[in-house]
């Protein structure tokens, strides 16, 4: 029984050190980071904005828009996409998100049906992610995206994470009576608890 | 007892966003915009003044209502008032610079009313202000708006094709049609453009720009056959436009203007800093010199688009 204890400490403790190991994420041009993992985030400085984030490996859920710059006639307008969700799992990547070109006000609409974001590795190789407008309706100058996050996230979308912070940090009490399975049910229990839907679903194919 | 606790790393080290707020409401398939573009500028204009003088190029707003109808098509409408003239010489009110309503079904939108006509897409010229005796091109020297207009923008891949005509109204304005056809071939774009304005003018011309990657260049040549004129007016544009840093960009040009046997040469330079944290706001400053100055114009502004 202690062996077993002990091989799980173990194995969660590395477990939690791969989860929290980091990747890193370059904005590009037009791109505008929202929030990351449902928290919204935070402006700052004037001159010296980063376009240069980290972020936990694991599942990472962005909420991001593009704004391009649209010729009409002699002017340029600013024109910004709907906000869109990705979620994608990160494993110590170098990760770039895009726009693809966006010349004209028709290119932006397809752009918002089609949601064609480009996210790529450092050698330019594509990251699979799962896209999805948020359903965001009513006056749009001061959104609450953190709650509008929460609701899709409880919406069971493809692209929804499980992000409740009560839930991230599970409790698991043993005591003398605890057997071994029961120790081993609750564990597969939390994880399959703290998974995306997109990871439940993946992990319930496996196992069939 | 004992007790297993395990906490993952979900947060993010995250520094920065922007987010546009052009979009008031948006419900039901309705849609409300507000976009705006304001630009001041202090200009030492020497062709008018020696003394220095704080002008209001663009202060618009415009108002924009789209409407989904279903199967794809869309209504729409703008108006776009203009305060410029309101603040430079304390006229009351605005100017209204659109206003129109329209029909789009994916890349095919039909409208009618206040609007710029379709050869006002023609040109390649990147100055902040004309310098001094010359104009854009032909299509803006001779007409670029009006009010009667009909106007259909379609887009097929990488084509884009506009075609306008301004009825004879009452209003005493002459019957127009502008047709403009650009295609987009990755870094290499052309443009063609037809005018003819009734009593007026016949015009056309051409544009080619290319992103040779440090920096893009573009040139564009129209023509203009003056009723009762002789010898055709003409402008040439050159330009190159470089982006120095992720914040800065330069743009230098050069233009020939011949008009009723008058030929004139300028050229300009400016450079323009949008700010980090928000690329809707720019800093910029303009020098440019012609054959029909005096002295050289400079200015420098500031623009907020949002």
């Amino acid at each position: 029984m202690k062996i077993i204890i002990t091989t799980l400490i173990s194995t969660l403790f590395i477990l939690s050190s791969t989860v929290s190991a980091e990747s890193s994420l370059q904005l590009g041009e037009g791109v505008n980071l929202i929030a990351v993992n449902g928290k919204e985030v935070n402006s700052e400085g004037l001159f010296n904005r980063q376009n240069q984030f980290t972020l936990a490996d694991g599942d990472v859920q962005l909420l991001v828009s593009y704004t391009a710059e649209v010729k009409k006639g002699n002017e340029t307008e600013l024109e910004t996409s709907h906000p869109n969700i990705l979620t994608f799992n990160a494993q110590q990547q170098k990760l770039t998100l895009s726009a693809p070109r966006i010349r004209s006000a028709s290119n932006l609409e397809d752009f918002n049906k089609q949601k064609n974001w480009l996210l790529v590795q450092a050698d330019k190789q594509p990251v699979d992610f799962k896209a999805a407008q948020l359903p965001v309706s009513g006056f749009m100058l001061s959104v609450d995206y953190e709650n509008e996050l929460r609701k899709f996230n409880q919406s069971g979308n493809d692209a929804a994470i499980n992000v409740n912070t009560e839930k991230l940090t599970p409790q698991v009490n043993l005591d003398a009576s605890t057997t071994e399975q029961e120790v081993i049910y609750r564990m597969l229990k939390q994880w399959y608890d703290l998974a995306s839907p997109a990871t439940q679903k993946r992990f319930l194919e496996s196992v069939k | 007892m004992k007790k297993i606790t395990l906490a993952l790393a979900i947060s993010a080290a995250v520094l920065s966003q922007t987010s546009n707020a052009a979009t008031i409401y948006e419900d039901k398939g309705l849609s409300f915009k507000m976009k705006g573009d304001w630009q001041i500028q202090l200009r030492d204009y020497a062709d008018k003044s020696k003394d220095l003088d704080v002008e209001f190029d663009d202060f618009e707003i415009k108002n924009t209502v789209t409407y989904d109808l279903g199967n794809g098509l869309q209504a729409f409408g703008q108006l776009d008032f203009s305060f410029d003239k309101a603040a430079e010489d304390g006229t009351d009110g605005s100017k209204l610079e659109e206003a129109y309503l329209g029909l789009r079904n994916g890349g095919v939108a039909a409208r009618v009313g206040k609007m710029n006509t379709a050869g006002d897409e023609f040109g390649v010229e990147a100055a902040y202000e004309k310098p001094a005796g010359v104009g854009e091109d032909q299509f803006e020297r001779v007409k670029d708006a009006g009010d009667d207009v009909i106007r259909v923008d379609a887009e097929f891949a990488n084509v884009t094709l506009s075609a306008s005509h301004e009825v004879e109204a009452n209003d005493g304005d002459q019957e127009a049609t502008d047709l403009f056809v650009a295609a987009d071939f990755e870094a290499f774009s052309v443009a063609a453009a037809f005018q003819t304005v009734d009593d007026t003018a016949d015009s056309w011309g051409l544009s080619a720009e290319f992103d040779a990657g440090f920096a893009k260049i573009g040139a564009d040549y129209s023509v203009s056959d003056i009723e009762g004129q002789d010898e055709d007016d003409t402008t040439t544009n050159l330009v190159a436009k470089f982006k120095a840093t992720d914040t800065t960009s330069v743009a230098v040009g050069f233009v020939n203007y011949e008009k009723n046997n008058t030929d004139t040469d300028a050229w300009y330079a400016n450079v323009s800093y949008k700010f980090p944290a928000q690329k809707n706001v720019k800093l910029f400053a303009e020098i440019s010199d012609s054959d029909a100055g005096g002295e050289t114009d400079v200015l420098a502004g500031m623009q907020i688009k949002f």
